[in-house]
């Protein structure tokens, strides 16, 4: 196992004030354990701080340092050049920017514009259902809540979004994948209005079930279950429901 | 939830071999296998409307038996009987790769590597199958009873799946395309087996003639060519709506695809009943 990697990573760049896009290589030595980020570092470091990319937690947390390497959207606070070189068979790397939005900068992408399409399912309780009479909490039952606890963990990074075959008229299955939590959630009663958006012309009808947001999502939650949950209709919404 | 499964000494040889396609191997890496089968199944759909078309105005000349008869004595050949077989590939690709989607989105079914196997299985034994019934060409079988079997099996498929989602909240002609999906299976698949049972069965002018003569056969093939042109004509729908962002050119295009699918329907259905 070497200990060093000579590695060439072939960068799309975008310059906003003249428009103008093209791919820029870039040649470098990195040790194994090095993530891709650090070697963006390092390339803004020794060879061009002009290279725009953007990362925040650096921990596979929020989402921010979403890419695309060879193809594959993900996380690159995560990808260590060992396991790129393992995955991809490959020294060379094209690294581009997500596709779930505009780009605002070579690697930078107006994750505002994408989380529109978030913002536009509500992730958040609509209409809260009463708390228990003995207290201010809600109690949730272990067993309701192993059923969706998995897709709470979706930190919308888009790179399932950036991965769906549906790149059009599609909220994307994060977007998706949200609203489906609220379903879920017992402390949601507006159901309704929830499936009005899941059904849309948006929304689930939308997916073809590749699967690919389960295969590329980095907190490795099987979103294709979820909304195949949705299509086979597990979410009915009860008589009670408010609109 | 994980559904990968290991791979046998074969499959691992296959897919060495699918992997040395560079551009199939690059969306498998980056998106995963389910991905490609998506394209796949899309292409497939393509290439069939476009033989549906075509198939649609080689019956049209049915009006005119000796027409038909010189059409059919023009590609009685190898290549021709090899493009018929080829055929079979997309169509039962598409076939049972939609039935594997059905499990997954309405019966839960997760094993989705394992319902890839069985699609690549099934499909490599069905058209073994054929190229067997078409080298030999001496099968005979009772029309009457041949789709009577093929269209109680369609009957039973797609009534297990419209009740299965009649329910859902899914829009009416989402899931009219599945349970149109699951009816298609077996009789595509029958429809192809029965043509090349023997080489009269589908191409000469009187037995076909004579085989559609019959009430029973003019109501299956009724049924048939309206979901058929109505699965061909959503699917389009799904095509035009995912790629075109522009709501007017969108609807534009798809009123035009209805148009053309109806246009074949009534093209088909009228053969049918002239018989």
């Amino acid at each position: 196992m070497p200990q060093e990697y000579d590695l060439t990573l072939k960068i799309s760049r975008y310059d906003p004030d003249t428009r103008r896009s093209w791919i820029q290589d870039y040649h470098l030595k990195a040790g194994r354990i090095l993530r891709f980020v650090d070697l963006f570092r390092k390339i803004n470091d020794e060879q061009d701080p002009t290279l725009a990319w953007r990362s925040s937690c650096e921990h596979g947390q929020c989402g921010t340092c979403g890419m695309k390497i060879n193809g594959k959207p993900l996380l690159t606070c995560e990808l260590l050049v060992e396991r790129a070189v393992g995955l991809f068979k490959t020294h060379t790397f094209n690294v581009e920017p997500l596709t779930a939005a505009r780009v605002i900068r070579d690697l930078a992408v107006d994750l505002e514009n994408a989380y529109e399409r978030v913002h536009f399912v509500k992730p958040y309780i609509i209409a809260r259902a009463a708390t228990h009479p003995d207290g201010d909490e809600y109690r949730i039952s272990p067993r309701t809540l192993d059923a969706y606890v998995e897709a709470t963990r979706c930190i919308n990074c888009f790179c399932c979004a950036t991965a769906c075959v549906t790149q059009r008229n599609y909220l994307g299955p994060n977007a998706v994948l949200a609203n489906i939590v609220r379903l879920m959630d017992p402390r949601e009663t507006a159901k309704e209005k929830r499936l009005d958006i899941l059904y849309g012309e948006q929304g689930i009808p939308r997916c073809r079930t590749a699967r690919a947001c389960s295969f590329v999502c980095p907190k490795e939650i099987d979103i294709a279950h979820f909304i195949a949950l949705a299509k086979e209709g597990a979410f009915r919404p009860e008589p009670s429901s408010t609109r | 939830m994980n559904t990968s499964i290991q791979r046998t000494g074969i499959e691992a040889y296959l897919t060495g071999i699918l992997e040395r396609s560079e551009k199939l191997s690059y969306y498998a890496r980056a998106k995963g296998w389910g991905f490609v089968m998506t394209w796949a199944h899309r292409i497939a759909g393509l290439i069939l409307v476009l033989y549906m078309f075509f198939h649609i105005y080689t019956l049209s000349a049915l009006y005119e038996p000796a027409v038909f008869a010189s059409k059919m004595k023009f590609v009685d050949n190898f290549v021709f009987g090899f493009l018929e077989w080829a055929l079979a590939v997309p169509v039962i690709f598409h076939a049972l790769n939609g039935a594997r989607l059905i499990c997954y989105e309405a019966f839960r079914i997760r094993h989705d590597a394992l319902m890839i196997r069985w699609v690549f299985f099934l499909g490599a034994v069905y058209v073994l199958t054929l190229a067997h019934l078409m080298f030999m060409g001496n099968q005979q079988v009772s029309a009457g009873l041949f789709w009577l079997m093929v269209a109680i099996a369609s009957t039973i498929a797609s009534s297990i799946v419209y009740k299965k989602l009649r329910h859902t909240q899914n829009r009416l002609l989402w899931r009219l395309q599945r349970v149109s999906g699951a009816f298609l299976l077996p009789m595509v698949s029958g429809h192809m087996f029965f043509m090349h049972l023997n080489f009269q069965a589908g191409h000469d002018v009187d037995t076909i003639t004579a085989r559609m003569s019959g009430m029973g056969i003019k109501i299956v093939d009724f049924v048939f060519v309206i979901l058929v042109f109505f699965h061909a004509g959503f699917g389009l729908y799904t095509i035009i709506g995912d790629w075109v962002e522009d709501r007017r050119l969108r609807a534009g295009l798809s009123v035009v695809a209805s148009f053309v699918m109806a246009v074949f329907a009534y093209a088909g259905v009228r053969i049918i009943f002239s018989m």
